[in-house]
């Protein structure tokens, strides 16, 4: 019925979709997004924050002070503002500040790899899904429910001890257990705006299924996806620390900011907060800039917002 | 505590503030507990109450023959006894080995050749379940252990006490309270194994018990004649105990006794320090002189506890001696003891682990030399070092904190150019890991262990208990070495035997099978109202003597 009278207003199915087409193909969608990213203050703070992160990790064997992996246990534990230990020393005489500065080349890598790599593939699952519904769809949907019923470190564990340990298999333990989630997300997305009248006018239109999904639904389903994959970076640095706490993680003495964390946790009520808290405040501070990136591509990626 | 309130909350008005009032004097009791600092006069002691204990981690099942490890065995010795005893009522100043002394047998000789054993049993004994103690309850419990064609033949309780009964030929009642036992050929340890818990133990378990509940579920009735009964389980929380008013000895002074699991170290000695628990084992080597500072007594002691590192024999690299000495000379012992561990142990030269009758303390094979390491490793061909891997536990029992001291490993060997990636594992995949013996492609190994007798040294070095059939898992292989003890073992005299396990040792340290790194001093720590308490040099304690003020 609805298609009918939706039909009706369209003249020609071709044209329509000629004009949808160039209405996109006016401005490129990166651009368009890049533009209302920019005005997003807090988001153009967090990627400074992260962008210099990346330096930070890239360039640290000219940035540290001294090398990450060898300690003097005489001096272990010594406090901020050691003499030439800025941010004083570790349980193993380490230095802190040389530590986070190797560390991100682990923590950043560890935040975002398994995301990226998890996303495309969650996507596809999900809208997927999403899109054809049915048996198949209900039958993809309950299977990763059965991956719903573990709790993600009890599934990173195995598949992490499966693999071994080591940063690599790390990654990939927490990409695989990450794509049910993504999926989900992927999912409900999708289920939601197929119902709408955008994508039955495209229908309408005369678009093929491949048209729709890529150009109607995938904008639409990414905003989310994107939000919550970067919301996913901060907790992912914590979920490595974990698994390394573990022992199927990054092995010691890698300097990870979550294995550090882990570490300084031991002698936190001994008079020893440095230790943990200082790598604990830059994980933090990556998970929000992280956190604030995501919410600012999706404003950026709102086609409400895109057009002013 | 907070139940109380809850509860209180549910009452009328009278009942709350008689629940407020409880909650109350509840909650200065437990300060009373955490005030530590109050070290006045301890007083005579008195009778009553409940010891809370924090320990390392949740134990094995309590059934004493089936179950495994230190942890374990400090619970099931409480309310299991075995027939001989040793004496932990002396500090490891006092009696640096534990003396042996009658348990459930009053006395016992062995023959001439060291053949027979006779034991003559404690007279009136009953266990937990009123069954009375006799010589057919022995001999009921040694074929539970020993003979595969009994009833009652437990598979898993007989691969755990192997270490015992393996010279056994065979046991017999020979009248209600005597048991003889003949040998396959002498044993000298055989007492002092008797007493050991660190596999399986021998206490005795009921006869009644086992045929009522079977061989699997006796775990869950533990019925023993100890001086503590079995009151309850909850697993991962805590096992309750009682005294047991019908002991034949004197009795303990604690009304009972609560295990609480708590793994991490912080927890533990958060416990401690908010009054929840009483004492705790292993605290973090960094809280343990804030806790003495604060007035809690820090209890350590020398049991036979060495941390230690085993070398893979099949290893193109590891199989040169030379490697291996460099490897013992390139770390420091003291340093890892006084700095990374504050103190809390001792650093270890010997393969022999203190406490036992050929233990030399003097003696120091490897002390740190970083420039002879160099040297060795030169004349070997490593000149430029190389690269190995190093497994270790991230945890468990009587580990001490292995990551942290595998990095200081780790640093020390990068020194004189070996570069070590380590294999950490959780602790129950480790000790499988472990036992099916170190891996190709891994260069050593870690693990703490000891017993009270040098026989221990047998179990991680003869060549016929190679793993996965035994716990040499480095594949060590020394025909004299097998020989030395051999002898040592079946040595009919002590003084004999001492000094063959001493041969046996050198030959080991020659060798350089193995990494010893430091010795444990297995603290304790204690809030101010446990009185009593003594650290014995052993893994394990007896509660008889404590009591609460």
């Amino acid at each position: 019925m609805t298609s009918t009278t939706l039909g009706q207003k369209v003249v020609s199915p071709v044209a329509a979709g000629d004009t949808v087409a160039a209405q996109i193909k006016s401005r490129s969608r990166p651009a368009l997004m890049w533009r209302a990213l920019r005005r997003d203050k807090a988001a153009v703070v967090s990627i400074g924050i992260l962008v210099f992160l990346t330096l930070v990790a890239v360039f640290a064997p000219l940035l540290a002070p001294y090398d990450p992996l060898d300690g003097d246990a005489s001096q272990r534990l010594e406090g901020i503002g050691t003499p030439g230990h800025l941010l004083g020393l570790d349980g193993q005489g380490r230095d802190i500040l040389s530590r986070l500065i190797y560390g991100g080349r682990y923590s950043l890598t560890v935040a975002v790899l398994p995301v990226l790599a998890a996303a495309p593939i969650a996507l596809l699952i999900g809208m997927f899904a999403g899109y054809f519904g049915g048996r198949t769809g209900n039958a993809v949907m309950r299977v990763l429910d059965v991956l719903f019923a573990f709790p993600v470190v009890l599934l990173a564990i195995a598949i992490a001890a499966v693999l071994g340990p080591g940063l690599a298999n790390v990654m990939l333990a927490i990409g695989i257990t990450m794509v049910p989630y993504m999926a989900r997300v992927v999912y409900t997305a999708t289920v939601q705006e197929s119902a709408k009248e955008y994508v039955e006018a495209a229908r309408a239109a005369g678009a093929t299924q491949a048209q729709i999904l890529r150009q109607q639904l995938m904008p639409n389903v990414m905003s989310p996806l994107v939000v919550y994959g970067t919301s996913l970076c901060g907790l992912m640095i914590v979920l490595a620390a974990g698994l390394s706490f573990l022992g199927v993680g990054v092995t010691p003495p890698a300097p990870d900011w979550g294995v550090m964390t882990s570490d300084g946790r031991s002698v936190l009520l001994e008079g020893y907060g440095h230790v943990a808290t200082i790598p604990g405040l830059v994980i933090l501070v990556a998970a929000l800039a992280f956190n604030l990136i995501g919410d600012g591509i999706r404003d950026a990626l709102d086609p409400h917002k895109q057009t002013s | 505590m907070l139940t109380t309130f809850d509860r209180g909350a549910r009452r009328p008005r009278a009942g709350r503030l008689s629940a407020g009032l409880l909650a109350l004097a509840l909650l200065v009791s437990a300060c009373g507990g955490a005030d530590a600092a109050d070290n006045g006069p301890a007083g005579d002691p008195q009778s009553g109450g409940t010891l809370a204990i924090g320990i390392e981690s949740d134990t094995d099942v309590l059934d004493p023959h089936r179950a495994g490890g230190w942890v374990t065995y400090r619970v099931n010795r409480q309310m299991y006894e075995a027939l001989v005893d040793e004496d932990l009522s002396k500090t490891s100043e006092e009696a640096p080995i534990p003396e042996i002394i009658p348990g459930l047998a009053e006395s016992w000789e062995v023959s001439e050749d060291g053949m027979t054993y006779t034991f003559h049993l404690r007279e009136g004994v009953t266990f937990h379940d009123g069954t009375d103690f006799d010589a057919e309850a022995v001999v009921f419990n040694v074929r539970r252990m020993s003979d595969p064609t009994f009833e009652f033949y437990d598979d898993r309780s007989a691969g755990q006490t192997v270490f015992v009964w393996q010279h056994l030929a065979s046991v017999d009642a020979v009248d209600p309270l005597t048991v003889e036992m003949t040998m396959t050929q002498p044993f000298s340890a055989f007492l002092r194994l008797l007493t050991q818990g660190g596999g399986g133990s021998t206490g005795i378990i009921s006869p009644t018990a086992l045929e009522k509940y079977g061989n699997d579920e006796i775990a869950d009735h533990p019925t023993g004649t100890g001086p503590f009964r079995f009151v309850d389980r909850i697993r991962g929380q805590r096992i309750t105990l009682e005294r047991n008013e019908d002991y034949w000895g004197e009795k303990p002074y604690l009304d009972s006794v609560v295990f609480r699991p708590l793994p991490d170290p912080s927890t533990r000695v958060s416990a401690l320090r908010a009054g929840e628990v009483d004492m705790i084992a292993v605290p973090s080597p960094d809280s343990v002189s804030s806790l003495e500072e604060a007035g809690f007594e820090v209890a350590t002691s020398a049991p036979p506890h060495l941390w230690y590192l085993a070398f893979n024999m099949t290893d193109p690299i590891f199989s040169d001696v030379r490697v291996r000495q460099a490897v013992n000379y390139a770390i420091n012992r003291e340093g890892m003891s006084e700095d990374l561990l504050q103190g809390t142990v001792n650093p270890a030269y010997s393969v022999l682990p203190p406490a036992n009758s050929a233990y030399e303390a003097s003696e120091e094979y490897f002390e740190y030399d970083p420039e002879r390491a160099k040297e060795l490793l030169a004349e070997a061909g490593y000149a430029d070092g190389f690269e190995t891997t190093l497994m270790t536990s991230v945890d468990g029992s009587g580990q001490i904190v292995p990551v942290p001291m595998a990095e200081y490993i780790q640093q020390d060997l990068a020194d004189v150019g070996i570069r070590v990636e380590l294999d950490t594992t959780e602790w129950i995949t480790y000790l499988t890991e472990w036992a099916e013996g170190i891996p190709a492609g891994t260069g050593m190994a870690q693990m703490s262990w000891g017993m009270t007798t040098p026989y221990w040294l047998r179990n991680v070095t003869s060549s016929t208990l190679q793993a996965p059939n035994g716990s040499n898992v480095g594949h060590y292989s020394n025909p004299a070495l097998d020989e030395v003890m051999q002898q040592a073992a079946t040595a009919l005299d002590e003084a004999t035997a001492d000094d063959l396990w001493r041969q046996a040792a050198e030959i080991v340290h020659e060798d350089a099978a193995m990494a010893p790194i430091v010795n444990d001093k297995a603290p304790y720590v204690l809030s101010g109202d446990v009185q009593g308490f003594v650290n014995p040099s052993e893994e394990w304690y007896d509660l008889k003597s404590v009591w609460l003020r």
